[in-house]
């Protein structure tokens, strides 16, 4: 049951001066309910070190905490779920790993790949890149907020929308058809992130 | 029954040359009588790993030879390998053995005496101990400990030694005469011009003198 409609995803380097512990612990204490970890410079045992200090503040606060691309890790630390990308392995492989509790979020890009997450059993989806952003620099397509109701129309599991999301964007994006918005600049490089972060909370209340 | 950890370790590599593929290295080997294959992509997508695993362990199943996977958990877990070789920036051994239960073989690896004593404590089923020479597969992979000491590792471990780094033709016999159990090849097999014919000679030493 995916019951939060903000989805922290972090970059420990947009941080500046403060530590992503500090972020994270500021974000949760402020009302998000999932993270996830997606730090992909990261060796395994790096990765696994610092998820499990997140896992301690997310645990905490009882947010979910979700781990980019490594199931093992994800497995190893006991986090609440896996967030795939279109590169990962496919949902269902991921699932026979995961097994049936643990919750799998998974990036697509059309709505093609969204039918076939879907009906492969990932749990929600992360539709983007929808406004320009500096945190996928790679990435240069946007794909615009409209196309946000292609990707939603036939699928019923929650999809966040991703990718240059602030708070005056938010509520575009749920009028398109999105469940939440799936947040990493705003809140990583923000002076106050507990103010960030209401300020996406009175965009996401359903009215 | 624990799958047997063999004595050549082939470990595939793409990154020295990038004349063959991981499955390709794995069907060479195989084919010159490799008895374990260490699947080991540090480069590329989860998807791309799962592919190349996938393929692999079809060709070790139906040679009966052992599938060991490098670094990824996961990989090992979806396409059911034998088990996984840890190194120290790796999940922890503890915690892999935990996932991964008892039938799957988990090799750990260390530079040290200091690194030997916690992976055989960790529960590891073989160690890979190196640099035995200096190599180019691994970055910053330590001082070359030289065919001597692999006798004072073997001496002193409980567990199965591989020795790794740098190894090459002539050094099998000598290495073998320490003790240890087995060797693990990258660069002398998957950059030689004829893989498979490079894993059959070093085989074949192995097999005359050393079985």
């Amino acid at each position: 049951m995916i019951d939060f409609t903000l989805y922290l995803v972090t970059d420990r380097k947009l941080t500046g001066s403060r530590t992503l512990e500090e972020i994270v612990e500021e974000a949760c204490a402020a009302g998000v309910r999932a993270v996830q970890l997606r730090e992909r410079d990261l060796d395994a045992r790096e990765l696994f070190d610092l998820a499990r200090r997140i896992h301690t503040i997310t645990a905490k606060h009882e947010a979910f905490l979700f781990i980019n691309d490594r199931i093992d890790v994800a497995l190893a630390v006991g986090v609440e779920g896996v967030h795939l990308r279109e590169t990962s392995l496919p949902v269902a492989e991921a699932r026979k790993i995961t097994g049936p509790d643990m919750l799998l979020g998974t990036s697509i890009h059309s709505p093609e790949s969204a039918v076939t997450a879907y009906r492969q059993g990932a749990d929600f989806l992360v539709y983007g890149t929808i406004f320009d952003t500096h945190s996928k620099p790679d990435l240069q397509e946007t794909a615009g907020v409209q196309s946000i109701v292609r990707v939603t129309q036939n699928i019923p599991i929650p999809v966040f929308a991703i990718g240059g999301i602030t708070p005056d964007r938010t509520r575009m994006c749920i009028e398109a058809g999105a469940h939440g918005v799936a947040v990493i600049s705003a809140i990583m490089q923000s002076d106050d992130v507990a103010r960030t972060v209401n300020q996406f909370k009175e965009q996401l209340v359903i009215l | 029954m624990k799958p047997k950890i063999g004595k050549l370790h082939v470990l595939t590599d793409t990154i020295l040359q990038s004349k063959y593929t991981h499955p390709d290295l794995g069907r060479m080997a195989i084919d010159g009588g490799a008895d374990t294959i260490q699947f080991r992509q540090k480069k590329g997508t989860l998807l791309e790993m799962y592919r190349n695993a996938e393929e692999i362990v079809k060709l070790c199943r139906d040679a009966d030879v052992t599938m060991i996977v490098d670094d990824r958990i996961d990989i090992a877990f979806a396409v059911d390998a034998d088990g996984v070789h840890l190194g120290q920036s790796d999940i922890p051994l503890t915690i892999a053995r935990k996932l991964l239960g008892e039938k799957k073989i988990i090799g750990g690896s260390a530079t040290d005496f200091d690194e030997l004593q916690k992976v055989i404590e960790d529960g590891a089923d073989y160690v890979g101990f190196g640099p035995v020479f200096g190599t180019m597969s691994k970055e910053n992979p330590g001082k070359p400990k030289g065919i001597q000491f692999m006798k004072r590792v073997a001496e002193r471990s409980s567990i199965p030694v591989v020795a790794i780094g740098g190894i090459k033709l002539e050094h099998v016999d000598d290495l073998f005469r320490t003790g240890i159990h087995g060797i693990a090849v990258i660069s002398a097999i998957c950059c030689s011009d004829d893989p498979e014919t490079a894993t059959r000679d070093f085989m074949k030493i192995i097999k005359d003198k050393h079985s």
